[in-house]
């Protein structure tokens, strides 16, 4: 068993083939046995943990990835990165999934991690510059000229897609 | 190349407020920007262009990051491609990715830097003897054939670097500006006109099909579509040597010229921002440098007299040579002129421009960021380049910087019709006749004689090679440094190539014996 201690001071405690899908934890615990102290993890909160954690127990028996070779066709890696349960459980509200982005980037979960990142790529798909920003609540801060250019920009982006 | 501030979620936006509210706030708020990066990389390229219309960090995130912009460059020039899969987009995969694209950029690097023209993006241009046009863009290598180049586009070609992947030719006795561009399998011309910008009215726009070519069968058209083959072009680099040679006489027919050396603000795909113009402007007779705005098309003209020569006439603007500076794109275009060649160097800023008049006289003006010069050869008519002629040299300067006269010139200058900016300080001139070669450098004359060089200079020898092989594998493995080669056919096949601080120079064969080594590698 592992044990683990998140920013709010609430204690998870796992068996080892969940724990160690975490990099992080991985190369905490070293390998060996049991291990007496919790770890702390100070960059994840309680909340997002849970979703890890429950995202690693659905995964814990599954087959260690296979290195990708580069050039893999694009199709093959979707349909095994992405099954069903992985989808459902990624629909969350926008500010934990980058909660869930951010601590899987910190616990070093890539198939985690790439699923997040997917789901915000997918989110963004289709928008317009406006409705992404509204999304995701952000100030453009562009200047009148640079405002101008867009124009043209998505003048150029139109023609293209035609 | 992405530790800048760049964000899914920019620190002004509300998204984070709200999160601290909801007392779901950690330490660290912001994606971090390669995870951003790597959002992106998940997207087509029509939802990446979106996203450089969200915010500035966005923009400035898209626009720093080389494999995005390699994606939006593919899809530019009409491939498609695929977004990559989110299994390879992982931080590792990320960096992997980039320094793939570092091992490629090396490699071209060392292959074809003696030529290669950087168009920004690490792009490159490349013209061959039979009309084709190889351009690279991080090791990826197409072959186009250009329409008809003899027939259609009489003055040559240059290459121009405004973030498309241009070609321009200009005919300025047609007052013609062609510019062809490739689209996805097809290349498209477009021309112009040169005094009203606008389509011009007695050409059509043509669009033909490119067909790589089937010389000696090997597969050129190396360009790839999607995330896989980029690849394997790692392995198929060496092909370009193929297109090692290249036409550098551009002279037969020419009316007209237009340059472009540039460095393209860095990444902007979509933007232009400035470009230079150098004209000679006989009603003044003065050398014009415009300073174009291209989003506003405001002009700014730097006005450089010329010297009244007794007996002078209108100069012809002979040659140009042009080295950009770091931050402008240049584009001299020399209007209703004749010229000869033109030669870029992008590394600093540098213009030489040779005006030649029907008196015998020629100018040489060097416009560079330390200095501006003028340098009056003046040579015997009909005799330039004998080296039992008397010349006359003398060197005018003007400019704030530079007030000293010259008068140091050696009088083995007689010819510069082989002046060449080798960097942005240096200029050098081959003297054929008299075997020298005269290196300006810091406002003096340095003259090198190859035959009389100290052996303890004498870095290296190599055998010599044609030159139109030259560019062939012996002499890159053998001079892999060398960076600035200047091939000129009117000075009887010598070679001068620059490094750094090393001249190289090949002789003319047919002066030497077969054993001796006839290539020089003179420290400088």
């Amino acid at each position: 068993m592992v044990t683990v201690v998140v920013s709010d001071g609430v204690t998870f405690t796992m068996e080892q083939d969940v724990a160690f899908q975490c990099g992080l934890i991985a190369d905490f615990a070293g390998g060996g046995g049991d291990q007496e102290e919790p770890i702390p993890i100070q960059a994840v909160n309680s909340t997002v943990m849970r979703k890890v954690i429950e995202y690693c127990e659905h995964h814990r028996n599954d087959p260690p990835q296979p290195e990708v070779p580069e050039g893999t066709p694009l199709e093959r890696k979707d349909r095994r990165g992405r099954d069903a349960w992985d989808k459902q459980f990624i629909q969350v509200e926008q500010e934990l999934l980058f909660e869930i982005i951010l601590a899987a980037n910190y616990l070093n979960i890539k198939p985690l991690l790439d699923l997040g990142c997917s789901q915000v790529a997918e989110m963004m798909k289709g928008k317009t510059p406006a409705e992404i920003q509204q999304m995701f609540n952000i100030v453009n801060g562009f200047t009148a000229d640079e405002e101008a250019q867009n124009g043209e920009g998505e003048e150029k982006a139109r023609n293209l897609n035609s | 190349m992405m530790d800048e501030t760049a964000s899914i979620l920019p620190r002004e936006g509300i998204a984070i407020n709200t999160l601290k509210s909801q007392g779901l706030c950690l330490p660290r708020r912001r994606l971090p920007p390669e995870l951003n990066a790597v959002i992106l990389l998940l997207l087509g390229v029509p939802d990446i262009l979106n996203c450089r219309r969200v915010s500035r960090t966005f923009r400035r995130l898209i626009d720093d990051t080389s494999a995005l912009q390699y994606l939006i460059e593919l899809y530019m020039t009409g491939a498609r491609p695929l977004p990559l899969s989110p299994t390879t987009c992982s931080k590792d995969r990320l960096r992997s990715f980039r320094s793939h694209l570092h091992i490629r950029n090396t490699l071209v690097e060392r292959y074809i830097s003696s030529h290669a023209i950087d168009l920004g993006f690490g792009k490159h241009w490349h013209f061959t003897r039979d009309g084709l046009v190889a351009s690279m863009f991080q090791g990826c290598i197409k072959v186009q054939r250009l329409p008809s180049p003899t027939r259609e586009i009489p003055c040559g070609f240059w290459e121009i670097t405004t973030g498309d992947p241009l070609v321009i030719a200009i005919d300025s006795s047609q007052d013609l500006l062609l510019t062809v561009k490739a689209v996805g399998d097809r290349m498209i011309s477009s021309p112009f006109s040169l005094t009203s910008g606008k389509q011009h009215p007695l050409a059509t726009s043509d669009s033909i099909d490119i067909t790589p070519p089937a010389s000696n069968g090997a597969e050129y058209d190396l360009f790839v579509k999607g995330d896989t083959a980029i690849f394997q072009i790692l392995h198929q680099v060496e092909m370009s040597r193929e297109f090692m040679c290249f036409e550098h006489d551009w002279k037969s027919g020419s009316t007209g010229l237009a340059f472009v050396a540039s460095k393209v603000h860095e990444g902007l795909l979509l933007d232009l921002n400035y470009y230079m113009i150098a004209h000679y402007r006989s009603s003044e007779h003065a050398f014009v440098l415009s300073v174009v705005d291209a989003s506003t098309d405001r002009q700014t003209d730097i006005n450089f007299l010329l010297p009244r020569l007794s007996n002078s006439v209108d100069p012809i603007i002979a040659d140009v040579h042009l080295s950009s500076g770091s931050c402008l794109p240049v584009i001299p275009i020399i209007k209703g002129s004749a010229f000869t060649s033109a030669q870029a160097n992008t590394r600093d800023s540098l213009i030489t421009l040779k005006l030649m008049t029907n008196t015998g006289s020629t100018h040489l003006i060097v416009i560079s960021a330390w200095k501006l010069q003028q340098c009056i050869i003046q040579e015997r008519q009909g005799m330039a380049g004998d080296c039992n002629s008397p010349s006359t040299v003398q060197w005018y300067s003007w400019g704030p910087i530079c007030t000293t006269l010259l008068t140091d010139i050696p009088r083995s200058v007689q010819s510069i019709g082989g002046v060449q900016p080798v960097d942005g300080t240096r200029l050098i001139m081959p003297d054929k006749a008299s075997k020298r070669l005269a290196v300006y450098e810091f406002g003096r004359f340095i003259v090198r004689q190859a035959e009389r060089v100290n052996p303890s200079s004498v870095l290296g020898h190599f055998s010599f090679v044609e030159c139109d092989s030259l560019f062939e594998d012996r002499v890159l493995t053998c001079l892999p440094y060398i960076k600035y080669v200047t091939e000129r056919k009117d000075d009887n096949n010598m070679v001068i190539g620059m490094a750094n601080d090393y001249i190289v120079l090949i002789k003319d064969p047919e002066e030497e014996s077969e054993d001796t080594p006839c290539g020089l590698i003179l420290s400088f």
